[in-house]
This record gives C-alpha cells, structure tokens and sequence, in this order.
C-alpha cells in the first residue's frame, strides 16, 4: 500500500479527492469542539475558567510532539530511499509543526500567569518544548539555506533525525523532574484521571486539530508537487 | 584505521599550529566574553563568585561557536574532503581526527587560562582540578556537535549562524550538567554524578556524531 500512494501524481490524485472531506470534518470538529470547551464544559472547581485554555494547549502540544515524530519518520524514509514524497512531507510539515510548538508555548504560558503566577518558568517540560520549537526553526533555516533548494534536504533530514532524541525528553520530562508542570493525566498506567465532561471537549479538538494539520500538510504538499512540476517544464521549455 | 587517523590528526595538527593567530583570537574572544559579565552584573565580588562558574561555562561554549565555521570548510573548498573519499579511506574516521585535533587546539589553551579567569572572578584556585575535568569533558561533546552541525551545513548560505542556531539547542545537556558540577563544588556536595552525566552524553555523542559527520560530509562532497 505504501508503494502505491507513493508515487506522485497518484498521492496528488487521492490527496485532491481526500482534502475537501478532511477540511469539513476538522472545521466541523473545531466549531463543535470549541463550543464544548468554551461553552457546555463545566468550569474547574480551582481554577475557574482558566482550565478552558487546556483544550487549546493540550492538543496543540501533542500535535507539535506528533508532528516532529513524522518529520523524523519523513527524514528516515527520504535518507534511506530518497524518496521525493518524503522530502517533500518533511518540508510541508516543519512550519506547521513550529507553529503548533509555538501555539503550545503561547497558550501555556498564558494559562500559566493566572495558575502559577508566572509567564514562565525554567521547568524541564517547559525547556524540552521550547528546544522542540528550535529544532522545527533549525530544520527550517538548514533546508532552505542552499542556492538551489533540493541540495538543503539531505542535512535538514539528517539534522531532524538527530532531534529525536528530544521527543522523549519532552514526553518524560514531567517524570524525570519534579517540578511545576503537572504530569501526564490522559496517558497513564494508572487510567485516566481526568472527568468525562472534560474529555469530550479535548479530544474533539484533538482530532479536530489533527485533521487540519494534516490538510494544510497535503495542501502544501500539493503546491510543492505542481511548483516542481512547472519548474521542470520551465526548464525543460 | 588507527594509523589512518593518526596521519589525519598530525595534518590537522600541524595545519592549525601553523595558524596559530586563530587560536589566539578564539581566546581572546573567551576573555572578552569574560570581561563583559561583571560589567554587565556589576563587579560585586559575591555575585561574581556564586556566577563564575556558569559564565566560564557560557563563554566557554560560545567563543568556541564561531570556530566550527573553519572546522571543514577549508578542507571541502581545497577538496581535500573529496580526496579522502576518492581514496576510498573511512570519511568517518577522517572527521573524528578532524574533531579530536580542534577539540585539543581549543580545549588546551582554555584550561592554560583558566587560573587567571579564576582570579577575574574571585573562584578559588583549590576546585582548578574538578573545573577543568568538567570543561575537558563539556568541550569535548560539545566539539562532536560542532561537527555535526558545521558537516550538515557545509556548502550553505550564511553558514557560521546558521550553525550556531543548530548546535546550541544541542548543547543544552553539556551545559545543564556541567554547571551542575559548578554548583556541587560550591556546595561541597559530591560532583561525580554530574561528571558521570558528562562521559555519558559524550559517549552518546561519539556514537550518534560520527555516522553523522561521515553522511554530512558524504553529502556535501556528492552535491558538488
């Protein structure tokens, strides 16, 4: 299966058919998902409507976590096969995951002045995300930083790889050091220990964002596929 | 191998003693660094000293930034870096003398200088011993990375900045753990767990940085 999609204009003829539906249903998932968050989901008994920012900042960060865990698979299989698709997934997928770190960022620190009392502390989770935010600016600036683009994949590519070893210090940073972050409460050994009431709202956001990360990802795949295109017909011309 | 890498490290080692001026300069710039934190913080002479060590740190790994820029861009210029693949010998192996001969070069001088540094900021000379075990082993992963990032960048636009935006991200366990040794000395508790921490991001580092360094350079010399 995956050979077959793995051919160029075949992914742009599925993508083509698929982007349409993927657009309706996370827009769809993000007007009702909000309107459970911010509306129908019951304030926290401690921090009020403060907890409402969780709904944002949750999803978004493991969007950006996700989202570097496919750049490092998209390197992986560009470095072993040199396949373009992957090359050009990787390159769709930076910005948007940066932009999925910032927001995490953004939002945490935000929920974090009227909990903690501070926009920021030096918190090992904390750190670990703002390191994930560099490595998607890092990968960014290595693979456009080429006279002709194609030359900056392969060391971006390598360059991502060598992030990864930042994905599980993110994930277990909570763990490792006790400090101001709270630990993981969806994904746990012992079950979950967050309220239904609060679920629902966050994981239809979850998939909400999901979906529209990975539209804009096959968007801009598009573009990148047809850009090559021209361009070789320019010089072909 | 072994006698592979010993003739690239005596070229290296030669070349770079033959340049001497570019040593002298990365200390200079070490000691202007130094210069600037007390008058940035102030010359209190207890500030000075609860900050020393974590500013020796600071100046160490960002005086050695802009170093990397030379680390193989000459060689790759003068084609030497494609000379070595041609004669089919390990580029790897090539990139590790290359690593270990700038990592002496830099890492020596520095260690010479310290004891006045120690005097600038007040720290006493009797922890020399541990500080400059710390900086021996901070340096050294830190070298690995520079490898890293100045292979993967060879042949770009701009590269000395677009190197430091990439090794300093990396860098932040070097730096985390070494100034945690700092601050056990000044508290007198024990400092091996944190030089434990050191050998063990370098050993991790020797493994993941040379494959690197080998791919990076591979790459570089391809796209020519």
């Amino acid at each position: 299966m995956f050979d077959y999609f793995a051919n160029p204009s075949r992914f742009s003829k599925v993508a083509r058919l698929l982007l349409p539906w993927l657009e309706i249903v996370s827009f769809a998932c993000l007007g009702y998902g909000l309107y459970l968050a911010l509306l129908k989901s019951p304030a926290d008994y401690q921090q009020g409507d403060a907890v409402r920012i969780m709904y944002i900042h949750v999803p978004a960060a493991w969007i950006a976590l996700s989202s570097y865990l496919l750049l490092g698979l998209c390197a992986f299989f560009f470095l072993i096969w040199r396949h373009p698709l992957a090359e050009i997934a990787a390159r769709s997928i930076a910005p948007i995951g940066a932009c999925f770190a910032m927001l995490t960022l953004v939002t945490g620190s935000l929920w974090g002045k009227p909990i903690w009392g501070v926009w920021w502390v030096w918190d090992g989770r904390l750190t670990s995300m703002l390191v994930l935010f560099f490595f998607f600016v890092g990968y960014l600036a290595l693979s456009n930083a080429f006279e002709q683009t194609e030359r900056g994949a392969r060391p971006a590519a390598i360059l991502s790889l060598v992030g990864c070893i930042n994905l599980p210090i993110v994930k277990f940073s909570v763990d490792w050091w006790h400090t101001l972050h709270q630990p993981a409460s969806i994904m746990r050994s012992d079950g979950m220990s967050v309220d239904s009431s609060m679920l629902w709202p966050l994981f239809t956001l979850f998939v909400a964002f999901q979906l529209l990360f990975f539209s804009i990802v096959l968007t801009r795949m598009l573009t990148f596929l047809n850009e090559r295109k021209y361009q070789n017909r320019l010089l072909r011309g | 191998m072994i006698l592979i890498f010993w003739q690239y490290f005596w070229r290296e080692f030669e070349i770079s003693i033959s340049q001497a001026t570019d040593i002298l300069s990365q200390i200079g710039f070490f000691m202007l660094i130094m210069v600037l934190f007390p008058l940035a913080l102030g010359p209190d002479p207890d500030q000075l000293k609860e900050f020393g060590i974590a500013i020796i740190w600071i100046a160490a790994f960002v005086s050695i930034v802009p170093a990397f820029e030379r680390l193989f861009s000459d060689d790759y210029s003068h084609g030497f870096i494609e000379k070595v693949a041609h004669n089919a010998q390990p580029l790897g192996c090539y990139a590790a003398a290359k690593c270990f001969c700038f990592y002496l070069i830099s890492t020596v001088p520095l260690l010479i200088i310290l004891p006045v540094i120690f005097l600038m900021v007040g720290i006493d000379l009797s922890v020399y011993i541990e500080i400059a075990l710390s900086l021996l082993l901070g340096m050294f992963g830190m070298t690995l990375l520079g490898g890293i990032a100045s292979g993967l960048v060879l042949g770009a636009r701009r590269a000395a900045i677009l190197g430091a935006v990439l090794i300093l991200p990396l860098s932040l366990p070097l730096l985390i753990f070494g100034c945690m040794t700092g601050l056990a000395l000044m508290d007198s508790t024990p400092i091996k767990p944190h030089l434990y921490l050191l050998i063990a991001t370098d050993l991790c580092l020797v493994v993941v940085s040379i494959p690197v360094m080998q791919l990076g350079l591979k790459n570089a010399i391809e796209n020519d």
